[in-house]
């Protein structure tokens, strides 16, 4: 079964379970997601560099905001040189994660685009949200 | 600017922004969901670079003092070469945003 298959089956057997669930209830379970993402990844890297004690100083600030790009231009995918515009912790995050994910690659950009592609159709069957919704509150 | 990596930051920023939208959550709630998601990006990647380090680059941290990220980044970049940064950044941007799409 591929990964793609595996997402759509998890996604069928959270169906029931959430299916009386308020756009603001899956709102607060979409952040409590990336937190408790956010601190697996803290454990598995302090696990990994627990033995150096050079590191420990520095521990999991490697995740401060931009520092993706600083990583970034240290290979060389320089996003100020790739694109011209002058991208820091400043500047709004879903911008930096979109053009983070851009300049990685064609492969990084394609998984995310079809995993989230996949979901918020998902989604908004769910919702009952059939076009973008801050595109119709303009209207 | 390359446009295909421009059409692809508005791709995905444009869905970033609708599956937050359908959550009905704050603008400064939005910012925290994606700054963690790009803050477990980075976590992730850094920790496949040290899986990637020889025995001598893993010495080489044992003896050094990294005083800032860029000190840390920078030895990283003299240890691993570009290309599997690539091939890494790829596989942590696969996972960390299947983990979260699977649990929400």
């Amino acid at each position: 079964m591929s990964k793609f298959e595996q997402l759509g089956n998890s996604e069928r057997s959270k169906g029931p379970e959430n299916s009386a669930e308020s756009r603001e209830q899956f709102g607060v379970r979409a952040l409590q997601a990336a937190q408790e993402i956010y601190s697996d990844e803290v454990k598995t890297l302090k696990h990994k560099i627990y033995r150096y004690e050079a590191l420990r100083d520095i521990g999991y600030t490697v995740a401060l905001p931009g520092s993706l790009y600083i990583i970034g231009k240290f290979f060389g995918v320089d996003i100020g040189k790739m694109t011209g515009l002058n991208i820091s912790e400043s500047t709004e995050a879903v911008v930096r994660l979109s053009w983070l994910i851009s300049v990685l690659g064609a492969n990084s950009a394609y998984f995310a685009k079809m995993y989230f592609e996949k979901k918020l159709n998902y989604f908004k069957k769910k919702f009952g949200v059939l076009s973008k919704p801050e595109s119709q509150e303009t209207k | 600017m390359d446009q295909k990596i421009n059409q692809s930051q508005i791709k995905l920023e444009e869905l970033f922004r609708e599956v937050a939208s359908l959550g009905n959550i704050s603008e400064s709630q939005k910012q925290e969901l994606f700054t963690k998601l790009e803050g477990a990006i980075v976590l992730n990647i850094v920790g496949k670079l040290f899986d990637q380090l020889q025995e001598t680059g893993k010495k080489i941290i044992e003896q050094k003092k990294f005083k800032t990220n860029e000190d840390l980044f920078k030895f990283l970049s003299s240890a691993v070469s570009q290309d599997n940064f690539h091939k890494v950044a790829t596989l942590a941007v696969e996972e960390v945003v299947k983990k979260f799409l699977e649990k929400i």
